[in-house]
């Protein structure tokens, strides 16, 4: 009997890249494969460049497994299904954020800062920093507090909008 | 300036003593900025989650051993190599057992401590018939593994003993050269007995002539030439060093030229052991400039806030205490020989100071409470292998108030 569980880290070096790792207690040799649908605030999957599947296949041998998955800080549903070939034997769906983007470019902003902290007297600096620190605490607390997809999405992509427009916001 | 480490775990402190100086300014006069709390904290935020990803890793120094399995004999020697990653092969040491190795544990106590002065950083130690061999500091995983350390004897041939050979004069048909060796054992042993010839018409085809008649004779001895008339005779293997100092001699009619033998020594046979392979080398990973940069700069902004917080997270009494003013010289620098004993460091200046811990081996702050900390007396140093008595560490400790 398994007790299904996962979990998922960013990379600091290549924050695209997502690693998704087995937790699951117990064992069950009737499992031969697993399946990973990450789920957006929009219904659509996400997926690796090149899948033509809803899913991601994560070979039953390998602990853990890296994708090259988002391009942006995302919120997602993720579904890890435990199959035996034919049958769906177990599933585990967590609300997962991915939000290191946004906090790569929070630093590169600081580290701008730090060469020259008069910056933060910049028309609209410091108070667009502060708006993406709070859409990230946001986010954050949709994602772990509420289990609220949406609203966790919706903070990110405020941050995404500043800081393609950054230009303008800083 | 403290570790990021000390910076990030007193900012949120920081952020809320700040805001309490924010509310009092409120109510006697607007006497700081009173944005300093969000900027703390939003600045702390960032960095927090940065540092996060980005473990700073310590480095431990690699291991290898070397167990004695027996005792050999008297005269028997190891010398131990160590492919450096960085140095290519060097040589620890070689030592020889002498009478008084009477078993495995004496003789590992032994070589351990001829190892232990090799002089490139190498520390080596030795518990009951094993020899710890810890690698030098700066070199982590690079060392692992891959054959990296043997042991040879240090002489595995018998090295020939030698006499070098002048002063031979051509004499006449008919003269008899004789050539003796004075042998430790055996006494005098005539290598060739050789008659000159008419042919013999120079020095140099006399010469020939003798050395010739030492190569084709029994006695085992053989010689090489120097120079056309002196040439060296080579003891018969199985005498070692034992012939040292004995003489050669060629003597004829009434003359002789006579050569001590020397540089003999016999084979040695390497001390039994077995060698186990450098592991667990770890190389160290520093924090970036990048994080360090925006963390002082996050210092600089909890400005007296963050030395207040100190007193809440261990950098100080536990409470929050009026400064008192002294004159005590800080920074100080500090060497290994300052230290009272492999890791504590007492001076009394400094007890009970607020303190961050600067190591100029590895460039940065030492992380407080996993790396070092305070004692009543002074500072222990907590890093895993420390040892002020075998390496040579630098440390710069400033009093932070």
């Amino acid at each position: 009997m398994l007790t299904p569980n996962f979990t998922s880290t960013e990379s600091l070096s290549s924050p695209n890249f997502i690693t998704f790792t087995d937790t699951s207690t117990g064992s069950d040799a009737t499992i031969v494969n697993r399946r990973i649908y990450v789920q957006l605030a929009d219904g659509t999957y996400l997926v690796p460049s090149g899948t033509s599947t809803s899913y991601i296949n994560w070979a039953y041998t390998d602990s853990s497994i890296t994708l090259n998955l988002i391009e942006k800080s995302q919120s997602a549903n993720v579904l890890v299904v435990w199959s035996d070939g034919t049958t769906d034997v177990y599933t585990k769906t967590i609300l997962m954020e991915w939000d290191l983007y946004d906090y790569l470019f929070l630093f590169y902003l600081l580290q701008v800062q730090t060469s020259s902290p008069s910056i933060i007297n910049d028309t609209n600096y410091y108070g667009n920093c502060l708006k993406m620190i709070v859409n990230l605490f946001n986010s954050e607390n949709a994602t772990l507090l509420m289990d609220d997809l949406y609203s966790s999405q919706a903070a990110l992509d405020k941050n995404f909008y500043l800081m393609n427009n950054q230009q303008y916001a800083f | 300036m403290p570790s990021v480490a000390t910076i990030l775990n007193n900012a949120p402190i920081a952020c809320v003593l700040s805001q309490n100086d924010v509310d009092k300014g409120a109510l006697y006069g607007k006497r700081l900025d009173p944005e300093l709390p969000v900027k703390i904290y939003a600045t702390y935020k960032v960095i927090k989650k940065i540092y996060d990803y980005s473990p700073v890793v310590l480095p431990v120094n690699a291991t290898g051993s070397i167990q004695i399995t027996a005792i050999g004999n008297v005269g028997d020697d190891i010398q131990v190599l160590v492919n450096d990653p960085f140095l290519g092969s060097i040589s620890l040491g070689v030592y020889t057992q002498v009478s008084g190795d009477t078993d495995t544990t004496i003789l590992a106590g032994h070589i351990a401590a001829e190892l232990n002065s090799n002089g490139y950083g190498y520390y080596v130690t030795s518990a009951t018939d094993t020899i710890s061999i810890t690698a030098r500091l700066g070199i982590g995983s690079s060392i692992n593994g891959g054959g990296r350390l043997t042991a040879i004897g240090s002489n595995t041939s018998e090295i020939l003993a030698q006499a070098l050979i002048s002063g031979l004069a051509l004499g006449s048909t008919g003269f008899v050269y004789t050539v003796t060796s004075a042998e430790p054992i055996a006494g005098i042993v005539t290598l060739a007995s050789y008659t000159q010839q008419s042919s013999d018409s120079t020095l140099d085809i006399l010469a020939a002539s003798i050395m010739n008649a030492i190569n084709i004779g029994v006695s085992g001895y053989y010689t090489q030439g120097v120079t056309a008339t002196t040439f060296y005779i080579l003891s018969r293997s199985g005498l070692g060093s034992s012939i040292n100092g004995y003489n050669a001699t060629i003597s004829w009619n009434t003359s002789s030229t006579t050569s001590a033998f020397s540089g003999g020594a016999y084979a040695v046979t390497v001390i039994p052991h077995t060698i186990t392979q450098f592991s667990g080398g770890v190389t160290g990973v520093e924090l970036s400039t990048a994080i360090i940069a925006t963390s002082n700069y996050l210092w600089e902004l909890m400005g007296r806030y963050g030395i207040r917080a100190l007193a809440y997270t261990g950098g100080g009494g536990g409470s929050v205490s009026p400064v008192t003013p002294d004159e005590v010289a800080t920074p100080i620098t500090i060497g290994s020989s300052d230290f009272t004993d492999a890791t504590h460091w007492n001076k009394a200046t400094y007890a009970g100071k607020p303190l961050v811990v600067f190591s100029n081996g590895i460039a940065r702050y030492l992380t407080f409470s996993t790396e070092w900390g305070y004692t009543s007396t002074g500072i222990v140093i907590l890093i895993a292998g420390f040892d002020s008595a075998v390496m040579d560490y630098t440390l710069v400790i400033t009093i932070i108030r």
